[in-house]
């Protein structure tokens, strides 16, 4: 049973207005003086039983047919069971049917070992197949948009052959439009019965635009319009790949090392199974299989190094095991990875590069390339031989002495713009700075063994896009360090609390064009355990981005299917550009109003941009489906806002459905037949 | 006067003598038999004379032939002494639009016509109120004057409370009230015929009692249509009800109750006469006479 004008029955309570007049007048009785109601009461009493039977009959009659009445008007329709009635037969009225195709990439789904999308446009045909010489068709397509031209009645066999060559794409579900469309379609319609077909998957997903109010808040929405559509009987076993990043120097599985490090994070995984892999590639490299880690709420997460990446794009994709729904199995990513900075370390010390010793740390941490920053490492005698202007950033640390030629190469260094950091260490006398003490942040007074006195290291606040929230900073050890003052015009970025008074720990004071940096507490182990600290390689990537003036902050390229990339015009980046699609020819690009816009990102991929001149670099993007729309959640809508058709037999159920039995007459018939009923017992009681 | 007037006592006076059908035992010689054997006009009986009887009235002819001295007795008429018990409970203060008087109204009217009527013809009346006890009661007069005293007191008094006929008849006559003619004008409304069987216990051997039924025609024929409440006047309880749906049973209900009540005074011999309060009472008083006159 349904109805054409469901919002009649929002006046169904007004079936109980006989009721309430019933006790209205009651309380509002005339009232009489009698001089003895001895007899009356004899009477009444002898009358009440029967009295009261018949009273309330013609009450519940009186309710009963004002609510029949607007049962009545509501329209309802009888639906057919099917089996019991003939079904094309019945139809007394000719049909005008839309058809609407989903095709939404979830449609792309398997069920049953055949694609959704197979499954829905068979239920299509054999509906349209079974159309009446007076029924009319139309097929419509739609995703979250409307896919195809405008609407038209055609030939059913014309309309078959249409639905069977729609593909799925690759957006998502959003049934408004389609709807919008159909209703604004049908509309138009004068006479007999009006339907639309809605051919979806069903998954909730798609129902999202629709809101509370389902199809009644669609556009031209109409009651007299039949809402049909399909849904799959159960939902679809489904994991898929949420979004993948890349972090310059991430921490590979809890390790020490901090290595630039690509990591993907996956959704469905906890509704399916753990230990689920996943493998992809990166710049044609195939990244090997590992497990998805299981986090919370049905996600995981899988990471890979991904070294090699400074100064270029790093394009790719994650892909992982197929499933019901593959089309959300492989994501595509881009990465513009900014050039490292070159930072020189210097040191005097043999030992110092060696385990244990701070050298050892810092090369474990800023060599071999793994936070993005390309370190080398040098001996302190040999800085007259090198061109300190290729290097943005010098570390000096693990020396006893710093003779005045070198602290004047140093100075020059600064002067012109390079940024330095000074390491003290047990072996570095207070004296070894006397030669640069004008540039030096720090007034080093003595090295101060902290012996029984407790020292304790206090980070900054924050610093930038440092947060040094989380680490234990009263469990590091400091046996020693160079007690020192801050010089005039210095700041004290870390300090160390000692003896009730603060002493800088990391001061930086600014020095012609450069900047100079002083690390007091040093990085061997003889002084304190700092470097063996989970900490440690956070600070030497904050340190190292103080020196390099830099923090390596790597750019995702990306964009959701559908929607144009832009880009901005940059030094890199200027001119025309030739653009190769995923799928499609290459063509050229000219950027307008200081950004590029690439269109006809219909296909998930990596789009390239080649610069053709003033010596640009290439680049590149990647195109993926909404990950955060939901799409992938292949669990069925609870309540579709329309009549489900069987998935068995949906033509078939839908022609038992379309020929139903409009009641208007019967039930007003009825109605009526109760008011004169109830008129006639009234006149008894 | 209120509830009587001149023009209402010159008609009653054209009605004539009504012999209301009470052997007298008390009062002044008058027109009504009286229940005693006295000095009348109609012989009774002879009784052998006896010392202190006068001898006026022995028989000589019998003690010229029989040689013993009887005297002769005759039926001694009195004038009546005459009560008007007129109910005063709450329920006599009703009246329907359909109605000229509240049937409390009426009862006075007809009480103090009943009055002028016995004054005129010699005998001696009195008039009392009935509630649950004797309200209100009036010296006899047998005087016109006596009529603006009744008036005057019916004036003052007005019909309150729960009625208790039997109690106050009770008091009535242990109060004086026997070997006089009784006139209860009431309504008879009260629980389980009560006050019919109060009625039954004005008639002793030596009372004659005569019931006037006051009814409203409202009472007779609910004439109210539509959702109503009817309050009882004397207990205040209520019945919410659509008096049009039982009006033709009550009505067969209300005349059978009527008549029973008829039928059952006359058997007892207390002469029952309905009275509606929308008949003019001059002719109520005609069919009293009549009935009178019939007994």
């Amino acid at each position: 049973m349904r109805f054409l004008a469901p919002h009649l029955l929002y006046f169904l309570p007004l079936a109980l207005l006989p009721l309430a007049i019933y006790y209205l007048v009651l309380k509002r009785a005339l009232k009489v003086n009698f001089p003895g109601l001895y007899l009356v009461r004899k009477v009444y009493l002898k009358n009440l039983r029967g009295r009261r039977f018949l009273r309330a009959a013609v009450l519940g009659l009186r309710c009963l047919a004002v609510g029949l009445l607007i049962l009545a008007f509501s329209r309802p329709v009888l639906e057919r069971l099917p089996g019991r009635l003939p079904a094309e037969s019945a139809r007394d009225v000719p049909v005008s049917a839309v058809v609407l195709l989903d095709l939404s990439y979830s449609t792309r789904a398997e069920f049953a070992g055949r694609p959704v999308s197979a499954i829905l446009k068979d239920a299509g045909s054999s509906i349209i197949s079974r159309l009446g010489p007076a029924d009319k068709v139309a097929v419509g397509a739609f995703s979250d948009r409307w896919e195809g031209g405008p609407l038209s009645w055609e030939p059913p066999a014309r309309a078959a052959a249409r639905l069977a060559g729609m593909t799925p794409s690759w957006r998502v579900t959003d049934y408004r439009p389609a709807l919008e469309k159909a209703f604004a379609f049908l509309g138009a319609e004068k006479a007999g019965k009006k339907a639309v077909i809605v051919l979806t998957d069903g998954f909730a997903r798609g129902f999202k635009g629709l809101g509370p109010d389902g199809a009644a808040s669609v556009r031209g929405y109409s009651p007299e319009v039949e809402l049909y559509g399909t849904a799959l009987p159960a939902g679809l076993d489904n994991r898929w790949v949420s979004s993948v990043s890349f972090n310059g120097a991430g921490l590979l599985d809890g390790g020490f090392k901090t290595v630039p490090l690509l990591s993907a994070q996956f959704g469905g995984i906890g509704r399916i199974r753990s230990g689920a892999a996943a493998a992809g590639q990166v710049n044609g490299l195939a990244l090997r299989r590992v497990a998805i880690t299981e986090r919370q709420a049905g996600t995981g997460f899988a990471s890979w190094p991904a070294g090699g990446a400074a100064g270029g794009t790093l394009t790719g994709r994650v892909f992982m095991e197929p499933d019901a729904l593959q089309a959300d199995n492989s994501r595509w990513f881009a990465f513009r990875v900014p050039r490292a900075p070159k930072l020189l370390c210097l040191s005097s010390d043999p030992q110092f590069l060696l385990r244990g010793h701070g050298g050892h740390f810092l090369k474990s941490v800023l060599g071999e390339n793994v936070t993005g920053f390309s370190c080398l490492f040098y001996d302190l005698a040999r800085l007259q031989d090198l061109a300190l202007s290729d290097y943005q950033g010098v570390i000096a640390a693990g020396f006893s002495e710093i003779t005045a030629r070198q602290a004047e190469l140093l100075r020059r260094f600064v002067l012109a713009g390079g940024h330095l950091l000074l390491v003290a260490g047990p072996q570095t006398q207070p004296s070894a700075f006397r030669f640069m003490e004008d540039i030096l942040p720090v007034r080093p007074l003595r090295a101060e063994p902290a012996g029984g006195a407790r020292a304790r290291l206090v980070p900054p606040a924050s610093a930038g896009d440092f947060d040094w929230a989380g680490y234990q900073f009263g469990d590091i050890k400091i046996s020693g360090f160079l007690l020192s003052t801050l010089s005039d015009g210095a700041q004290a970025r870390w300090k160390i609390k000692y003896r009730e008074a603060e002493y800088p720990a990391f001061a930086e004071i600014t020095a012609g064009k450069g900047r100079v940096f002083f690390w007091t507490p040093g990085l061997e182990t003889a002084w304190t355990d700092f470097a063996l600290r989970p900490v440690f390689p956070v600070w030497a990537g904050y340190a190292a981005a103080r020196l390099g003036n830099t923090r390596i902050s790597v750019r995702g390229l990306g964009a959701v299917i559908g929607e144009p990339f832009k880009l901005p015009v940059s030094d890199d980046l200027n001119g025309p550009v030739d653009y190769t699609p995923a799928a499609g020819p290459a063509r050229q690009v000219r950027p307008a109003n200081g950004f590029y816009e690439f269109p006809d990102t219909d296909e998930p991929g990596i789009y390239r941009v080649a610069a053709r001149a003033y010596g640009g670099a290439d680049t590149a993007f990647a195109v993926n489906p909404d990950s955060g729309s939901g799409e992938s959640v292949t669990e069925p809508a609870p309540a579709p806002p329309w009549t489900v058709l069987k998935f068995q037999d949906p033509a078939g159920d839908f022609f038992a459905r379309a020929g139903g039995l409009e009641l208007f007459g019967p039930v007003l018939a009825f109605a009526l037949a109760l008011l004169a009923l109830e008129f006639f017992l009234a006149g008894l009681a | 006067m209120k509830y009587i007037d001149n023009a209402a006592i010159a008609r009653i006076q054209k009605l004539g003598r009504v012999r209301i059908g009470l052997d007298s035992v008390q009062g002044m010689a008058g027109p009504h038999k009286s229940a005693e054997i006295g000095f009348g006009q109609e012989f009774v009986q002879h009784r052998q004379y006896s010392r202190g009887d006068s001898v006026r009235f022995l028989d000589w002819k019998v003690f010229a032939r029989t040689d013993r001295m009887y005297v002769k007795q005759f039926q001694e008429e009195k004038n009546l002494k005459i009560c008007l018990l007129v109910d005063g409970s709450a329920s006599m203060d009703f009246r329907s639009p359909l109605a000229l008087y509240t049937k409390w109204e009426y009862a006075c009217r007809l009480a103090m016509a009943l009055s002028a009527l016995f004054i005129l013809q010699g005998d001696s009346c009195g008039v009392c109120v009935l509630k649950d006890r004797i309200s209100l009661k009036t010296r006899p007069g047998n005087t016109l004057s006596s009529l603006e005293e009744f008036d005057g007191a019916l004036g003052c008094a007005s019909p309150s409370g729960k009625g208790d006929m039997r109690r106050a008849i009770s008091d009535f006559l242990s109060g004086g009230g026997r070997g006089c003619a009784a006139v209860l004008l009431t309504d008879l409304l009260e629980e389980n015929d009560a006050a019919l069987r109060a009625a039954l216990a004005l008639k002793t051997p030596r009372n004659s009692a005569t019931v006037l039924h006051l009814s409203d025609p409202a009472e007779r024929r609910l004439h109210w249509s539509g959702r109503t409440e009817l309050r009882d006047m004397e207990d205040n309880s209520r019945l919410d009800f659509d008096p049009a749906v039982f009006s033709g049973e009550y009505e067969r209900e209300f005349a059978r109750w009527s008549e029973f009540c008829r039928v059952t005074l006359n058997r007892t011999g207390i002469g029952c006469l309905p009275c509606s309060t929308d008949a003019p009472v001059v002719s109520v008083l005609e069919r009293i006479a009549a009935m009178f006159a019939r007994r």
